[in-house]
């Protein structure tokens, strides 16, 4: 099983891209196999990311929330094949031809990187300390070969000015920043090599909160000003809904709803982003909400639960739920992993009374 | 200072100042912060990282490791209650090695901390160091008896199958689960006033909304006083009755938490309210709080968000501190765009 997909040779893609998606993944897999004993025996699977099927558009911002171990970082890290997925489809729009992510080798998967890029939680553990930002800005380019000497400098300067550095700042070291700017390095590294697709995990999390906000910004401008496409992994629901366009909830490893953002947010139809939702704190609620918090953590995903995998802490579970397991359907312009998705009238989070942004 | 009942004050922090004296120069991490908590009330304590919230904390616990940390100024008033007389503690007196000043952390104040995994030692059970704390301050009991209690208090701050999980080590329980054994240790011997730390911080959202569940009814049920410092406004107004806004070391403003997020008077907060994304939506473009913070070897002489405040006056606000006035009751702020009430 965790060989099919390295064995199949490189071949155009047995069907092409639906209509106008940049990036379309099929039945993606990623199994983390667990080995134990003197021979490394495999005896068993941690099923990180499993059959997870997701279309994105050009130019739009898809957030993908879940909490950790819910495998949106697996996820992101598959689509760019900084992991190798164990089974599934990856495929790409590159002009007019549709690149098979998934089977890409050498010079192939080299040039495709210069068309999805990635960009990093952590700007402390991202960066390499003893790499100047000339170097750390120019290496995409340099073993990408698209530029080097005069040019490179020139297309480094172009976007650091781009992301808020200065031209002084390309001979200094990544100590020498403060956590905002690092991200602003981390962030022209991914944009220097003019990619389509970036994904985005986790960019702000580790930044101070008036921090953040300049971050948010200049992705939202860079975005307008190259036509980016994001992937954007964040457990913080304030964040991707100022964000995203759509947003992909994962539970498990497994999508259990993607809609438009305001629909998702306002009118939840899985009982975990509703769950989910209840659980972020605001700022209007005031002392002593009541949630519909629900008890328990996620499953362990070497053992999941049979039937749908959020059912053991599913309130509105029935004995359907507990043997088979719903599929990611259309509910009202909404894809749905749940058997009740019809049944059910969640809340979510309404738009706040009076004005969240207030002056 | 107002308050008119007095006999109700858990802790007093009067004009409190914590330098830090590096090799570089000196860090004034806190510089003359004053607030009061009363019993079983709640104060939030929101700032950016550097602003002198933790180290607050540290002083009312005297955990600030001294040296480089130094406690130049002020007092932290301790007021025991009707069981010990009224008597009234200055906790910056004590030696903060000494034998008073540990029969009160645990047994008066205690904290919870962001990380629970380097709070706990990775060498002993969960039963054993929650076992240490309650002998300390209940040397009484038998071991049987602690051991009862340890068990008990498991189970209350909701860890399933405490009798065994007793036995485990830190490493053993998740993120969640180890915060709840961190908050049964704090709670071993009653305290009167819980100080969290960004207890959260490292949680997923849904972990995150159990343990402030779970914090918020412990207070209730015990009656104890909080100080809740988050850098993360909505956490701070589920879990405060009053919210305390600092930057640099002090305090910009003061007032009840639906009066701070309706109607916010220091430009500090007005800015910080402005750069949050929140999950309420409506919000069309964050705005970025201008400029970057000083240098805090270096804090100019006057307000020290003068270089970063849209409504500086230039001769008035770089020339002094601005003082902390109440502009009505229970709404203070200290910026000398408001005037006190008549």
């Amino acid at each position: 099983m965790q060989t099919s997909v390295q064995s199949s040779e490189p071949s155009s893609p047995s069907a092409g891209l639906s209509d106008t998606a940049l990036l379309e993944i099929r039945g993606l897999r990623k199994w983390f196999p667990i080995q134990k004993g003197f021979l490394k025996r495999t005896v068993g699977y941690v099923r990180a990311v499993d059959g997870v099927n997701l279309a994105i558009q050009p130019g739009e911002t898809l957030g993908v929330v879940g909490e950790s171990g819910s495998g949106k970082t697996t996820l992101g890290r598959c689509v760019l094949r900084l992991y190798e997925p164990t089974a599934g489809e990856i495929l790409l729009r590159d002009g007019e031809r549709v690149l098979p992510v998934h089977e890409l080798e050498g010079n192939a998967l080299r040039a495709f990187r210069r068309n999805a890029q990635m960009i990093f939680q952590d700007p402390y553990s991202s960066l390499n300390p003893r790499m100047n930002v000339l170097e750390t800005v120019g290496e995409p380019l340099l073993v990408n070969n698209v530029a080097r000497g005069k040019e490179l400098e020139d297309r480094v300067t172009e976007v650091i000015l781009q992301v808020g550095l200065r031209v002084e700042h390309l001979r200094r070291f990544p100590h020498s920043f403060s956590g905002g700017q690092r991200q602003r390095i981390g962030i022209a590294r991914a944009l220097v090599v003019r990619p389509k697709l970036v994904v985005a995990d986790e960019p702000v999390s580790a930044l101070d909160v008036s921090i953040q906000a300049q971050i948010l910004n200049l992705l939202k401008d860079l975005q307008a000003e190259y036509q980016l496409t994001y992937i954007f992994i964040t457990h913080a629901m304030s964040v991707v809904r100022y964000m995203a366009d759509r947003i992909a909830v994962m539970y498990a490893g497994k999508m259990v709803e993607v809609a438009g953002k305001e629909s998702l947010l306002t009118r939840p139809r899985h009982p975990y982003t509703e769950a989910l939702l209840s659980a972020v704190p605001r700022t209007t609620s005031g002392r002593n909400v009541k949630r519909t918090v629900s008890a328990g953590e996620v499953p362990d995903l070497a053992n999941l639960p049979a039937g749908c995998v959020f059912h053991p802490r599913c309130k509105y579970a029935v004995d359907r739920c507990r043997v088979e397991e719903p599929e990611l359907r259309p509910v009202d312009g909404q894809l749905v992993k749940c058997h009740l998705a019809e049944q059910l009238s969640l809340t979510g989070i309404g738009p706040s009374p009076n004005g969240a942004g207030r002056k | 200072m107002t308050s008119a009942s007095t006999n109700d004050k858990l802790i007093e922090v009067r004009d409190l100042r914590t330098y830090f004296y590096l090799y570089e120069g000196i860090v004034r991490a806190v510089d003359g912060v004053s607030f009061e908590i009363r019993q079983g009330r709640s104060l939030g304590v929101i700032g950016e990282s550097g602003c002198g919230k933790s180290v607050t904390a540290q002083s009312i616990m005297r955990i600030a490791p001294e040296p480089p940390a130094r406690h130049v100024g002020g007092e932290i008033l301790l007021h025991l209650g009707p069981n010990h007389n009224g008597e009234v503690i200055d906790m910056l007196k004590l030696d903060p090695r000494g034998e008073r000043i540990r029969s009160l952390r645990w047994k008066e104040i205690s904290m919870i901390f962001q990380e629970p995994m380097t709070s706990f030692s990775p060498l002993f059970t969960i039963g054993n160091q929650i076992g240490e704390a309650i002998q300390l301050h209940l040397p009484d009991l038998s071991k049987k008896q602690v051991r009862e209690r340890t068990i008990d208090l498991l189970g209350r701050v909701g860890i399933p199958q405490p009798k065994r999980l007793i036995d485990s080590y830190p490493h053993q329980l998740s993120g969640g689960m180890r915060q709840r054994a961190m908050i049964a240790m704090a709670l071993s011997c009653n305290p009167r006033l819980l100080i969290a730390d960004e207890p959260t911080t490292a949680l997923d959202v849904t972990i995150e909304a159990q343990i402030l569940e779970l914090i918020a009814n412990l207070q209730q049920e015990f009656n104890m006083a909080l100080m809740y410092i988050s850098h993360d406004l909505a956490v701070v107004s589920e879990m405060s009755d009053e919210i305390m806004v600092m930057y640099l070391g002090l305090v910009m403003e003061q007032a009840e938490t639906g009066e701070i997020f309706d109607h916010p008077l220091h430009p500090y907060t007005q800015a910080l309210w402005r750069s949050i994304p929140r999950v309420e939506g409506g919000q069309d473009r964050l705005v970025p709080i201008s400029g970057t913070l000083p240098s805090p070897y270096n804090l100019p002489k006057g307000c020290p968000f003068y270089s970063r405040c849209e409504h500086r006056m230039p001769g008035i606000c770089d020339a002094v501190r601005p003082p902390m006035i109440e502009v009505s009751p229970n709404h203070k702020v200290s910026c000398f765009l408001y005037k006190s009430e008549p």
